[in-house]
C-alpha cells in the first residue's frame, strides 16, 4: 500500500457513485444547451412575430391613407358646387379635424371605426397647404396647381399622414397581435389632390375607336392627353406621329408669336410654380399646364411611336405675359408632369412603352419618371352621351336625356336660315336675331334662356348667351336678364346639326375679333352648353368675347365666356374652308373629331376636346387627311392662384358648369364623380423609423421630410 | 469477505497493466464520446446561430430593399452598376436621383454582394448602360457582418447568389394597376449547415409595388 493511498480516507478511495455524478453533470450541461436552444427558438419566434407585426402595421397605415382619401373625396364632392374645399372647417364634411385643420401643424382627422380586422388600428392626421407652399419646392416639393381660398390656403391640396399601430393585445378579436411587450408602428404620408376627371377639363381625351389609332395624324398638343382605349380592329399604336410639328408640351409657348396675342389675352393669368427638380428654386418661376400623358392601351405594340423629331416634353417654353397676369414674364415648364403608359413595362421583352426613331428625343418628364403604368384597372370606358349615366344636381341618367328633358329646346329656331341649325350655318352675314326657350337649371330651378346674335353694333359678330332666372319672361331683354355664367349657364337642346361657317360681311374694327385677320370671325359672350343630335361643324374662327386689345377682363375663357358643344356624332373643325385661325370651346364628339387644317395655316383649338377618335390627318377610315397638323392648347384652370389674383377670381376647375364636370369616365361601372382624389405621385413617403417614445414632427419635416 | 476486500484494497501491489489499459481505453472512449457530443452540440448551436443570423440579415435586407423601392417613381430591370453585375435594377427616387441595385463581386470582395450605388440622373432609364458614380457603391450585405457579435464569433461572411429582379404586371393572371417588382436572392453566411456545396443559401423573395 502506497503512502498516498493510505492517507486517503476509505470513502474517498471508494469509486462507487461516480457514474451518477457524471450523469448529473451531463444532464446539467444538456439542460443548459436545451434551454439555450429553446431560448434561441423563442427569440426567433419573437423576431418573426415582430417582423410580421411591422409589416402589418405598414399595411394598416396604408389602409388608413386609402380610407382618408375616400373620406376626403366624399367631403370635397359633398360641398356645394363651386365651393368645394378641404379648408372650410365646416365640421360636417371631411376633413374634420380636432380642434380644426390648420396649415402649420398636423391635426387629428376625425374618423369612426379605425380598428383593423385581425388586429391593429390607424390614426390619420391632416395638414392644410398654403398657396405659397404649393407653388414652391421648399419646404415641400409640391409645385402643383392650387385652388386657393380667401385665406390663401389651397382648397384642393392637403397632406395626409396615417400611423398604423399593432399592439400585443388581443382585444377586439385581434388574431395577429404583436409579440408580448412589443408595439409595431409605421407612418405613411401622402399629399392628397382633388381634380376634375371630366373629359372636357383634361386636355385631349380619346376613347376606343373601331379602327386606326385613337389619335390619328400629326398634332401639336399643349397640355394633357388621355387615351382610354385602343383600336378595336387590331394592335396599332395609340399615338403615331412623324414630324417636328407634332408632339406634346407643357406650355403655351407657340402662342407667344401670335399677333396681336388674341388667345393669350383671353386666358386667365397663370399660377407660378417651381418645377419639381432636385434643385429647389428660390421663387416660383414657371407656369405649368399640368400636362400628363396617359395611355391605357394597347400593350401588344408600343402605344406611342414618335419619329421625325416629334417629341414629348422638352426645353422650357418661351416666357410670356398673359393679359391680366402679374408683372413679369414666366417661362412655360419644359418637362411633362407625368407619363403613364399601359402596363409601364420597360423590359427589353416588353412592347408596351415607346418606339422612337432617331433623332427624336426621348420623352422628357419630371424626375425622369417615364415608366409609370396606367393608373386604372379596369380602364374606365369613354363616357357616351347616349348610354353613360351621369349625375348632375339631383339628376341621374344619360347626358342626352338630361338635355332632352331639361334644356331649352331650340331646334326649330336654330334651324332658321343663317342660324347654327341650318344647312348653311351661322355666318357673319346672319342678320341680328334673338331666340328664346325655357329650361331647368341643374338645381331644378326653372329658367328662361336666350341666344342673341348681333352682326354689328357693340356686339358685332357675337353670339350672346343670356338667362332670366324666372319661369317666364323675355330672357333677351327683360328685367333681370343677365349674361349666362358658369354657375348659371344656358342649356340648349338642338335636335339637329350645329354649323358655324365663313361669311362675307366683315365686322367693324375694334369689336369682338379685332385681330387683324379677316373680320368674319364669330365670338360668343357668356356660358352656354349646347347638346346637338347632329354633327358639329366649325369652319370659321370662334373666339370668346373680348373688345379692343385689352386684357379681356371679365371675359376670360372658359370660366366667364364658354361655349360647350356636345354631339354623339362627329365634330369637324377647319376641314373644308380656308384657314381657320382658332376655335376656343369645349367640344365633345361621340364618334370622330376631325380637324385637318385645310387652309394650310394650323388651326389652333383652345379648350378641351373629347372624342372616340381623333382624325388629325391620315386617311382610310379616318375622313380627311393632310400633312398640316392642327394645334391643340389645353385651357389652363389654375388662375385662382396666380400671383396677384384676387381670391375670388373664379379661374379654377370648380368654376366650370356642373354639366361639364359630370362628363367624366366612370371607374368600375360606378356613376362618374365630378371630383376624384388621388395621392400625388412623388409625394408618397414612409416616415423613417423613430424611437418608440418619440413623437412625429408636426409638419412634413424631420423623419417625415421629403 | 469484507475483510478480504478491504485487505485487497489496501494491497500495495496496485493494479495490473491490463487493468490500467482497460481503464484508459474506457476513459478514452467516454472522453471522446463526451467531446464529440460537445462538439456536435456546439456545432448545432453554431448552425442555429448562423441560420438565425442569416435569416435576420435577410429579413433586414428585404425591409431595406422594400423601403427603397416602394418610394421609387420609376424602375427598369436593365443592366446597371458594373460590367460584372449579374443582376440589376435601376430606380429613380422622387428627388430626381437615380440608383442601381445589383449583385456584384467587386474588387476586394471574397464573395458576391448586393450593392446599391447612385448613377447619373436625368438619363432615361431605357437607354441602357449605366455605371455607378465613382465611389458611390455600397454593399448592403457586407456591412452587417462586422458589427454583429454572433457573426464575428462565427466568422461569417455573407454572400449573395441567384439574385433576380422581375417586373410584375399581373397577379394570378390578372393585370394589376401600378408597377410591381419581384425581388429574389439567396443569402449564405458561410457558417450555415448545407447538405452540399450546391446550396447557395437561404432563399428570400418579395414583391413590392411602387407607391409613387
Amino acid at each position: 500500500m502506497s503512502r498516498s493511498a493510505r492517507l486517503l480516507p476509505a470513502v474517498a478511495r471508494d469509486e462507487r457513485g461516480s457514474v451518477i455524478l457524471m450523469s448529473i453533470v451531463l444532464v446539467f450541461v444538456m439542460t443548459l444547451l436545451g434551454l439555450a436552444l429553446f431560448d434561441l427558438g423563442a427569440i426567433e419566434n419573437r423576431m418573426s412575430l415582430a417582423t410580421q407585426a411591422d409589416l402589418r402595421a405598414f399595411e394598416v397605415a396604408q389602409a388608413g391613407i386609402e380610407r382618408a382619401l375616400r373620406e376626403l373625396q366624399d367631403g370635397f364632392i359633398g360641398d356645394a358646387a363651386g365651393t368645394e374645399s378641404w379648408a372650410d372647417n365646416d365640421g360636417v364634411r371631411a376633413p374634420i379635424c380636432v380642434p380644426s385643420c390648420v396649415t402649420n401643424a398636423y391635426r387629428p382627422m376625425t374618423l369612426a371605426n379605425t380598428n383593423f380586422p385581425g388586429g391593429g388600428s390607424y390614426a390619420v392626421e391632416v395638414l392644410l397647404v398654403t398657396r405659397a407652399q404649393s407653388n414652391a419646392t421648399s419646404p415641400y416639393p409640391i409645385g402643383l396647381n392650387c385652388f386657393r381660398n380667401a385665406a390663401d390656403v389651397c382648397t384642393n391640396l392637403v397632406f395626409v399622414r396615417s400611423t398604423g399601430t399593432v399592439t400585443d393585445s388581443t382585444a377586439g378579436g385581434a388574431t395577429s397581435p404583436a409579440p408580448a411587450g412589443y408595439t409595431a408602428s409605421k407612418t405613411i404620408q401622402v399629399l392628397a389632390r382633388a381634380y376634375a376627371p371630366s373629359v372636357l377639363a383634361n386636355g385631349l381625351v380619346a376613347g376606343t375607336p373601331g379602327a386606326l389609332q385613337p389619335v390619328n395624324g400629326n398634332v401639336l398638343i399643349a397640355g394633357s392627353v388621355q387615351i382610354l382605349g385602343a383600336a378595336v380592329g387590331g394592335p396599332v399604336p395609340a399615338i403615331s406621329w412623324n414630324g417636328a410639328a407634332a408632339g406634346i408640351r407643357n406650355n403655351l409657348s407657340s402662342l407667344t408669336a401670335e399677333a396681336p396675342n388674341q388667345i393669350l389675352r383671353r386666358l386667365p393669368a397663370q399660377q407660378a410654380v417651381c418645377p419639381p427638380t432636385a434643385t429647389p428654386c428660390a421663387a416660383p418661376n414657371a407656369y405649368s399646364l399640368g400636362a400628363e400623358v396617359q395611355v391605357a392601351r394597347p400593350t401588344a405594340v408600343a402605344p406611342v411611336a414618335l419619329a421625325g423629331s416629334a417629341a414629348i416634353g422638352g426645353a422650357a417654353g418661351a416666357a410670356y405675359q398673359t393679359g391680366g397676369s402679374s408683372a413679369g414674364n414666366q417661362a412655360g415648364k419644359g418637362p411633362l408632369d407625368a407619363i403613364f403608359i399601359a402596363d409601364g413595362c420597360q423590359n427589353s421583352t416588353c412592347s408596351d412603352s415607346y418606339a422612337i426613331t432617331a433623332p427624336s428625343q426621348f420623352p422628357i418628364v419630371d424626375m425622369g419618371a417615364i415608366g409609370r403604368a396606367y393608373v386604372e384597372n379596369p380602364v374606365s370606358p369613354f363616357p357616351a352621351l347616349l348610354a353613360s349615366t351621369v349625375q348632375i344636381g339631383g339628376y341621374s341618367g344619360t347626358v342626352a336625356n338630361y338635355f332632352a328633358t331639361r334644356a331649352a329646346v331650340m331646334t326649330a329656331s336654330l334651324a332658321a336660315p343663317g342660324l347654327p341649325g341650318s344647312v348653311a350655318g351661322l355666318t357673319s352675314d346672319t342678320p341680328a336675331i334673338d331666340i328664346q326657350g325655357s329650361f331647368t337649371a341643374s338645381g331644378g330651378t326653372p329658367r328662361r334662356g336666350c341666344i342673341r346674335w348681333r352682326p354689328t353694333t357693340a356686339l358685332a359678330g357675337t353670339l350672346q348667351f343670356r338667362v332670366l332666372n324666372a319661369a317666364s319672361g323675355n330672357a333677351c331683354t327683360g328685367a333681370g336678364s343677365i349674361v349666362a355664367t358658369a354657375a348659371n349657364p344656358l342649356l340648349v337642346y338642338n335636335n339637329g346639326p350645329w354649323r358655324i361657317a365663313r361669311g362675307a360681311a366683315t365686322h367693324a374694327a375694334g369689336n369682338c375679333p379685332g385681330s387683324g385677320l379677316a373680320n368674319t370671325e364669330i365670338c360668343y359672350d357668356g356660358v352656354a352648353i349646347v347638346y346637338n343630335t347632329g354633327a358639329v361643324t366649325i369652319e370659321e374662327t370662334v373666339n370668346s368675347y373680348c373688345t379692343g386689345t385689352g386684357t379681356c377682363g371679365g371675359n376670360k375663357f372658359p370660366t366667364q365666356d364658354l361655349l360647350v358643344l356636345l354631339t354623339p356624332g362627329n365634330v369637324t373643325v377647319g376641314a373644308t374652308a380656308g384657314s381657320v385661325a382658332r376655335v376656343m370651346a369645349l367640344l365633345y364628339a361621340g364618334t370622330d373629331f376631325i380637324s385637318r387644317t385645310a387652309g394650310g395655316t394650323p388651326t389652333r383649338i383652345v379648350g378641351g376636346v373629347a372624342a372616340n377618335r381623333f382624325c388629325f390627318g391620315g386617311g382610310g377610315a379616318c375622313p380627311g387627311g393632310t400633312t398640316n397638323g392642327p394645334e391643340f392648347y389645353q385651357v389652363p384652370l389654375n388662375g385662382s392662384s396666380a400671383n396677384g389674383a384676387t381670391a375670388t377670381t373664379p379661374y379654377d376647375a370648380r368654376a366650370l358648369p356642373e354639366e361639364v364636370l359630370a362628363l367624366a369616365p366612370s371607374p368600375n361601372g360606378q356613376a362618374p364623380r365630378h371630383w376624384r382624389v388621388e395621392s400625388v405621385p412623388r409625394l408618397w413617403l414612409e416616415c423613417r423609423p423613430i424611437a418608440p417614445a418619440a413623437t412625429l414632427p408636426s409638419t412634413p419635416t424631420g423623419v417625415c421630410s421629403y | 469477505m469484507r475483510v478480504r476486500a478491504a485487505a485487497a484494497a489496501l494491497d500495495g501491489r496496485g493494479i495490473t497493466l491490463v487493468e490500467a489499459l482497460v481503464a484508459t481505453a474506457i476513459f478514452a472512449i467516454v472522453a471522446v464520446a463526451i467531446g464529440s457530443f460537445y462538439v456536435s452540440t456546439q456545432r448545432a448551436f453554431d448552425y442555429g446561430s448562423a441560420q438565425a443570423f442569416a435569416q435576420r440579415q435577410g429579413t433586414l435586407l428585404q425591409e431595406e430593399l422594400q423601403r427603397r423601392l416602394q418610394r421609387a417613381v420609376d424602375f427598369s430591370v436593365t443592366g446597371c452598376g458594373s460590367g460584372t453585375a449579374t443582376a440589376s435594377v435601376r430606380y429613380a427616387l422622387p428627388d430626381g436621383t437615380q440608383w442601381c441595385l445589383h449583385q456584384d463581386q467587386k474588387v476586394g470582395d471574397t464573395f458576391p454582394q448586393l450593392y446599391v450605388c447612385s448613377i447619373d440622373g436625368g438619363i432615361p432609364l431605357v437607354t441602357g448602360g449605366f455605371a455607378c458614380d465613382a465611389g458611390s457603391a455600397r454593399s448592403l450585405t457586407a456591412q452587417s457582418q462586422n458589427i454583429n457579435e454572433t457573426a464575428a464569433r462565427l466568422g461569417t461572411q455573407l454572400r449573395v447568389a441567384s439574385t433576380t429582379f422581375t417586373t410584375v404586371s399581373t397577379v394570378s393572371g390578372t393585370p394589376i394597376a401600378g408597377r410591381a417588382l419581384d425581388v429574389r436572392f439567396d443569402l449564405y453566411d458561410g457558417a450555415m449547415y448545407r447538405v452540399s456545396t450546391a446550396y447557395t443559401g437561404m432563399r428570400f423573395g418579395f414583391t413590392t409595388t411602387l407607391r409613387n
